[in-house]
C-alpha cells in the first residue's frame, strides 16, 4: 500500500490577543507581547546567563551558547539554575527552562515535559497574595512555539484532504 | 541568511479581579523586566 505524508505546523502565537483588558466569568485577561532589540549575540547570551544566576550564587557559569549550558547541566553539577524570585509585586511561583531543560514544579529531576527549545526560552508564573497572576516567557528569535501536525494514509488524496482540513492555507 | 540584530521576545498574560490592576501590573511587570532583569540601558538594547 502507498503510504503518503504530508507534515505541517501551526505557529502558536500570543500577539494578537487582548490588548486591553477583558472579562471572562470574573476575571479580567490582558496580554503584553513585543521584544528587546540586539546587535550582539554574545550580550542575549550574557542576558539570560544573569537571570538564571540572579542571585550570583550558582556554582558553574552560563557564559556559553545554549547547547553548552545544557551540557554544563546534565553533567551533574549539585547546583540549580537562580532565577529571580519576584517581578513587580508578584512572588515567582514556578519557572520552566526549556533551553536548560529545568522545570521547578516537577521534582525531584525537575525534567520539563515539553522538549527543549534551540535557543533560550524561559517561562516564569508569579502570583500576588491577592489572586493576581501572571505567565511570562522570554525567548530569543527562532524559537516559535509550533503544534505539529503529522498525518498518513493510505492514498495521496486521503492525506491531501486531511492536510486541507487541519492546516492553516490547507 | 543571518540577521544582523536579534530579539528577545516577552509575551505577557495576566488575569484578575480588577481591571485597572490588570493594566497597571503589567506595565509594572514589562518595565521591570526591561529595566532590571535584561538591563536594557546597560545592554544597549532597542525597542521597536
Amino acid at each position: 500500500m502507498q503510504r503518503v505524508s504530508r507534515y505541517g505546523y501551526f505557529k502558536v502565537g500570543l500577539a494578537d490577543l487582548f490588548d486591553v483588558p477583558i472579562r471572562l466569568n470574573s476575571l479580567f485577561f490582558q496580554t503584553k507581547n513585543s521584544y528587546f532589540i540586539c546587535d550582539y549575540p554574545l550580550v542575549i547570551d550574557k542576558i539570560f546567563a544573569r537571570i538564571r544566576n540572579y542571585d550570583g550564587q550558582v556554582g558553574f557559569h552560563f557564559w556559553t551558547p545554549p547547547r553548552g549550558i545544557l551540557n554544563l547541566w546534565l553533567q551533574g553539577s549539585s547546583s540549580r539554575p537562580s532565577y529571580p524570585k519576584s517581578i513587580g509585586r508578584l512572588d515567582v511561583s514556578s519557572i520552566m527552562d526549556l533551553t536548560l531543560g529545568y522545570d521547578s514544579s516537577n521534582p525531584p529531576h525537575y525534567k520539563p515535559s515539553l522538549p527543549l527549545s534551540s535557543g533560550h526560552m524561559i517561562q516564569f508564573r508569579a502570583t500576588s497574595k491577592d489572586g493576581f497572576q501572571i505567565v511570562l516567557t522570554i525567548r530569543t528569535s527562532g524559537t516559535e512555539p509550533k503544534v505539529r501536525i503529522n498525518g498518513m494514509s493510505g492514498a495521496t488524496d486521503d492525506t491531501d484532504y486531511l492536510a486541507d482540513q487541519v492546516l492553516p492555507g490547507g | 541568511m543571518t540577521p544582523t540584530t536579534w530579539q528577545i521576545k516577552y509575551y505577557l498574560e495576566g488575569s484578575g479581579k480588577d481591571r485597572d490592576t490588570v493594566q497597571e501590573t503589567l506595565k509594572e511587570v514589562v518595565r521591570e523586566l526591561g529595566d532590571a532583569w535584561m538591563q536594557a540601558d546597560l545592554n544597549k538594547l532597542g525597542r521597536p
